[in-house]
């Protein structure tokens, strides 16, 4: 941590000079206020971003106890659809700060049989807390979020298999197989995480978190009415992928699907990962990308918002919120490098 | 593009949550039309602390004349109410009570008790997306509480400062400012270092800590904790006392800065998620009074009564918090 932090002193004294440096900075449209107008940012200063600042933002106030937010703005030295593309098939995991252990793509209409990649989990403390609290998982009182039916599938498979990790992997491929049907078919809305107190609906939790901002929400509109979100439509997804990654320690297993559309000159994005087996209930990424010139150069300006349930945040007050918030900017902009780092590649 | 999620948890445990319970809560939204996001109302959260323990007999000096045993129940009370005005900025609203209740041997020039009762006004603000920064006014009595007079009044100003370095690493500024104590400004530095999963050093006064968690809702911890204050005794405890000769010692109405340190170790226990229990005990090794006169500065500490190293005696402790 001390040396990424020592990296951004020394970024910024880089980023002070480039704000000289960078006039040419153009967007390629009229009037990038108005462009703006639907995220927290306004008047921002291009020639900073464009020397690799990254402006961010809380998401303040919101009307969902369990959710918490951030907006970030920054701009790639490629072109929009070479983001687009990227944000398709970029793979977090072979970044490790992000301790992301496994992200792969899924094909239109997943079995159990397209989750093999599991099995090739690393062998880590994070990834074997999750195999030993399959091991011994509770069907009647679920440590992990999973339905009651899903959790009967349990007792089958371990009269079936002694292994510890055949079956967490035999368990999920079936729990995570199942949960993209559902939500490709638009049945998610009868899916849900057995906890204590009653229940949690993903799909409600994820049309939760759209609601705590009406202009981000009118602006996604078209794109999300194209989404399982929205129950009327089974629209194909740009990528649908599952993925594994370290929360508090523990691994957790997802699978989510991301829907892309072009909206005038800039593109939308929206991943939505609508199960999550432990520590968060379901997250949102939106991205919208415009054209913009650096030093003649077609580039693109990244706005994104980040979306997360979790039960942890419901129980967060006063400052305790705020502070959280502070640290989500910081994992998010942890992200937002490894993602730009991409680009750097040869 | 997903990434990790573990941001939020982190914060939260660096926050010392109440989190882990579970509220399901159907919040009625099954049309994602845009039209109906209502306006955020003002948030009020609310923060309480009750927190009561024992100190036992150690054997107390004035100079190296000794006076006898000296043991301590010490009550403390906070009650903290914090709308959110807008993004970034809450105030503080509440009040705080604390008493010291001393046994004290026959004829000893001490007070039997210590107390305090005081409002908070404050506010809680983000000049920056990596600091928080939280100002206190404590105005209120701070005496022995015998013939309590305008004299009693005092308001400490406390003023903290946290530098988000990491999610896993936070360095904190403390600052009293109390111009009867004998110290009237002090500055203290700590931090914050989640050093893997389970372990914690929250190097941070008054109450310095190595934490481990041993589950979501059970925290051991080991540490030290500094109790203490500023107060005014009575315009009559030395008369009471024969502390009024020589005028250097004479204690009337005069100013007792009082510290008590330990050390040891206990448990946080989670038992819902907003609320937590806390039972400790240990070792109190120093205990001091230190009279002087009222006035603003430093002072030459006229009288000082207190315990040797080694002459200290055993604490337990026990407090509920929580926060909504």
């Amino acid at each position: 941590m001390k040396s990424f932090n020592f990296f951004s002193l020394f970024q910024k004294s880089i980023l002070a000079m480039a704000g000289i440096v960078f006039f040419g900075v153009i967007p390629l449209h009229a009037d990038l206020n108005s462009d703006l107008a639907f995220t927290a940012f306004s008047n921002v200063d291009v020639n900073a971003m464009a020397g690799g600042k990254v402006l961010q933002e809380r998401g303040g106030l919101i009307d969902f106890m369990r959710g918490i937010t951030t907006q970030s703005l920054y701009i790639i030295n490629a072109s929009p659809t070479q983001v687009q593309d990227k944000l398709l098939h970029w793979n977090p995991a072979a970044h490790s700060e992000l301790q992301v252990w496994i992200h792969k793509s899924l094909p239109a209409k997943p079995t159990a049989a397209d989750f093999s990649g599991l099995q090739g989990l690393p062998n880590n403390s994070s990834v074997a807390s999750l195999i030993n609290a399959t091991a011994k998982l509770d069907p009647a009182n679920p440590s992990l979020q999973l339905s009651k039916s899903e959790a009967q599938l349990i007792t089958s498979l371990r009269s079936q298999t002694k292994d510890k990790k055949a079956l967490a992997v035999d368990f999920w491929s079936q729990v995570l197989a199942g949960r993209a049907s559902h939500f490709l078919g638009g049945n998610a809305s009868a899916d849900n995480y057995v906890v204590s107190g009653g229940d949690i609906q993903p799909l409600s939790e994820i049309k939760s978190l759209f609601h705590t901002n009406a202009k981000v929400y009118q602006q996604y509109q078209a794109l999300l009415s194209q989404t399982p979100v929205e129950a009327s439509t089974k629209a194909t997804p740009a990528d649908l992928y599952y993925d594994s990654f370290d929360v508090e320690g523990s691994a957790a297993l997802g699978t989510g699907a991301v829907y892309q559309l072009v909206n005038g000159n800039s593109i939308q994005s929206a991943d939505i990962e609508y199960y999550v087996c432990s520590g968060v209930y379901t997250s949102v990424e939106l991205e919208q990308l415009w054209p913009i010139t650096v030093n003649g150069k077609v580039e693109t300006l990244v706005w994104r918002e980040d979306l997360v349930s979790t039960s942890n945040v419901a129980y967060l007050h006063g400052t305790e919120r705020l502070a959280s918030g502070m640290i989500m900017l910081q994992d998010v902009k942890q992200g937002i490098d490894a993602f730009r780092s991409e680009f750097k590649k040869p | 593009m997903k990434s990790s999620f573990a941001p939020v948890l982190l914060a939260a445990a660096f926050c010392a949550l109440m989190a882990n319970g579970l509220q399901a809560s159907d919040d009625g939204k099954d049309s994602l039309a845009p039209s109906v996001t209502p306006s955020p109302k003002i948030p009020i959260s609310q923060e309480f602390t009750l927190e009561s323990s024992y100190t036992g007999k150690s054997i107390t000096k004035q100079g190296s004349a000794e006076i006898g045993g000296v043991d301590n129940i010490n009550s403390h009370f906070n009650y903290v109410i914090s709308p959110q005005i807008r993004d970034g900025v809450l105030l503080r609203f509440g009040v705080d009570s604390e008493r010291n209740s001393f046994g004290l041997p026959p004829n000893a020039a001490l007070p039997n008790t210590l107390q305090s009762i005081n409002a908070i006004i404050g506010a809680d603000v983000t000049p920056s997306d990596k600091i928080l920064i939280r100002a206190e006014l404590h105005p209120g009595i701070f005496s022995d509480f015998v013939n309590v007079t305008g004299n009693d009044f005092d308001m400490p100003v406390q003023i903290g400062g946290t530098y988000l370095w990491s999610k896993d690493f936070q360095i904190i500024v403390g600052m009293q400012i109390d111009l009867k104590s004998s110290y009237p400004i002090i500055a203290v530095p700590g931090f914050r270092w989640q050093i893997d999963n389970k372990w914690v050093l929250s190097a941070i006064p008054p109450k310095p800590q190595l934490q481990y968690q041993l589950n979501n809702s059970l925290t051991l911890y080991t540490g030290a904790e500094v109790l203490g204050g500023t107060y005014r005794v009575n315009n009559g405890f030395g008369s009471n006392h024969g502390h009024i000769t020589p005028a250097a010692n004479n204690l009337n109405g005069q100013i007792v800065d009082f510290t008590e340190i330990r050390i040891g170790a206990g448990f946080t226990w989670k038992f819902t998620p907003n609320m937590s229990l806390d039972i400790s005990g240990g070792y109190m090794p120093y205990r001091e009074f230190d009279f002087h006169e009222d006035h603003i500065g430093f002072d030459h500490h006229d009288t000082i009564f207190h315990n040797n190293i080694g002459d200290g005696a055993p604490y337990a402790a026990i407090g509920l918090s929580g926060s909504f």
